[in-house]
């Protein structure tokens, strides 16, 4: 049976100069950051140009998942970051514990099953 | 003004061997015979995983045929979004007797939690309901601190509630330690503070003033769908849009939390109630967790919140939940719940959340007040 299309809904990661960044657009009206393609701004309705975030950020929620959910390996575990002046992504992270909130994280591009992935690399600030 | 003139529902539960016209037929009869009528002239609906026609197929075995049946899906939030669109046609005149109907068999669809679709950047990456939430208790813990003995009392009182109610899923007491020590599902979420996949219908009848003292007035409904939910936000997933969406209704009716006398809430998890009765006002951001240990919002208390169990004791079936919880509100302010009764009930407030993340925060929410 044929497989059913669907758009992958993740940011875009892409690598510049040995970093991992989040390929996302910024409004050239009011400056709102976003991972989505969209045409226009959803907050002023101005025009939308590639920007890039990353790569690191602040952990802004996290937890581990322990149950299973398909397409997943449990336990697995997921983190919100919060990139300088930029978007809130979600990332999956290492090992069974979640992330120190506050803590620093950076992008290390994408795991086998193409989940954006991040590593703790700093203390809360 | 809307009135509500008859209720019902089915039993709550894992109901794999009933299908979903008999979980409709025992709480339309139900309600039907509450409000003692016979017929309507509209149905609204409200489900979420339901295959296209489902309410149609269900409400032919009862011979409600030719008029206009129409489904809303609004995630957790369908059925009282129905409800909200009934009260809104009846104020319109546009019918005069509408049956509300939620209905879910969650168990022909579900073995484990809950998961937004893949279309959506949460359900693609796993972040399942359970996970959501738990990001809600992370951002809580980040913005107040954590008290999860005052998470796990929430379960605690939820579940002594649902003893109480012999529709309950779960209908059993535990304590604090039974609740913290269950299988962690989600950091810092127990399964004793997830609800469950539950099969169930839930019916209501309303329509305008028509002289029966028993029928409980509609005093209020607001209906909202979520902002954008990014970076510019400190708060938990969810909290600005019922915190804005309750303070639409308090506007509306010019009745502030404090005069409420019940509150059903959307408690899929604990974390859910507890920032929920802070977004209602009950208590201050940051409260919720001494609200719960001061015992207000349990039954005996002064603001008893989920006296029926709530998602966490009752079960939630998505679509039926919200028709569920305005049925317990009239039940206690008709003084019709049995061992559960909230004393003195005069007005009761129903507050349903729908939605992933998605960006937004929240696809939709409900707020009713019912009584005088």
């Amino acid at each position: 049976m044929a497989e059913i299309a669907l758009v992958d809904p993740r940011p875009k990661v892409v690598e510049q100069d040995g970093q991992h960044l989040i390929q996302g657009w910024r409004c050239a009206e009011c400056n709102y950051a976003i991972t989505q393609e969209v045409p226009r701004c959803p907050e002023c309705r101005g025009g939308m140009k590639v920007s890039y975030f990353g790569p690191t950020g602040t952990v802004h929620g996290s937890t581990t998942i322990r149950v299973r959910v398909p397409g997943q390996q449990h336990p697995y575990s997921l983190a919100y970051v919060l990139f300088p002046d930029g978007p809130r992504v979600l990332v999956h992270t290492p090992g069974d514990t979640p992330l120190p909130l506050r803590s620093t994280a950076t992008l290390t591009g994408l795991t086998e099953n193409g989940e954006i992935a991040a590593q703790r690399d700093g203390e809360r600030v | 003004m809307t009135y509500v003139y008859g209720v019902g529902t089915s039993r709550f539960g894992r109901q794999p061997e009933l299908s979903a016209p008999q979980l409709v037929q025992s709480a339309v009869i139900e309600a039907l015979q509450d409000a003692d009528i016979e017929s309507v002239d509209a149905v609204f609906v409200g489900t979420v995983f339901g295959a296209p026609g489902t309410a149609q197929r269900a409400l032919q075995t009862l011979g409600i045929t030719g008029v206009p049946i129409v489904t809303y899906e609004n995630a957790c939030a369908s059925g009282s979004t129905a409800f909200h669109e009934a009260c809104a046609a009846i104020e319109a005149e546009r019918y005069r007797q509408v049956l509300v109907l939620g209905v879910e068999t969650m168990t022909a669809e579900f073995a484990g939690p809950i998961t937004p679709t893949e279309s959506d950047v949460e359900g693609r990456s796993g972040l399942a309901m359970p996970g959501i939430y738990a990001m809600v208790a992370s951002r809580y813990e980040d913005l107040y601190g954590l008290d999860v003995e005052a998470l796990a009392q929430i379960s605690v009182k939820n579940h002594r509630h649902g003893v109480m109610n012999d529709r309950a899923q779960h209908g059993t007491e535990v304590t604090v330690q039974e609740v913290l020590d269950s299988r962690m599902i989600a950091d810092p979420l127990t399964l004793l503070q997830c609800c469950d996949i539950s099969d169930a219908a839930a019916a209501a009848i309303v329509g305008p003033d028509r002289g029966v003292e028993r029928d409980v007035k509609v005093r209020g409904s607001v209906l909202r769908s979520g902002g954008l939910w990014d970076y510019r936000s400190d708060h938990p997933w969810g909290f600005e849009l019922v915190r804005d969406t309750a303070a639409a209704l308090y506007e509306q009716t010019g009745i502030g939390p404090e005069e409420i006398s019940l509150f059903e809430v959307h408690d899929a998890f604990t974390i859910g109630e507890l920032t929920t009765t802070e977004a209602l006002g009950l208590a201050k951001p940051g409260g919720g967790g001494e609200l719960v240990r001061s015992g207000r919002t349990t039954i005996g208390g002064a603001q008893p919140v989920n006296p029926s169990g709530g998602l966490l004791s009752r079960g939630h079936p998505l679509g039926a939940t919200g028709v569920a919880q305005i049925a317990e509100g009239v039940w206690h302010l008709r003084g019709d719940a049995g061992a559960r009764q909230v004393d003195a009930a005069r007005l009761a407030l129903v507050e349903t959340m729908g939605g992933g993340t998605a960006g937004i925060d929240g696809n939709g929410c409900v707020v009713v007040m019912l009584g005088d």
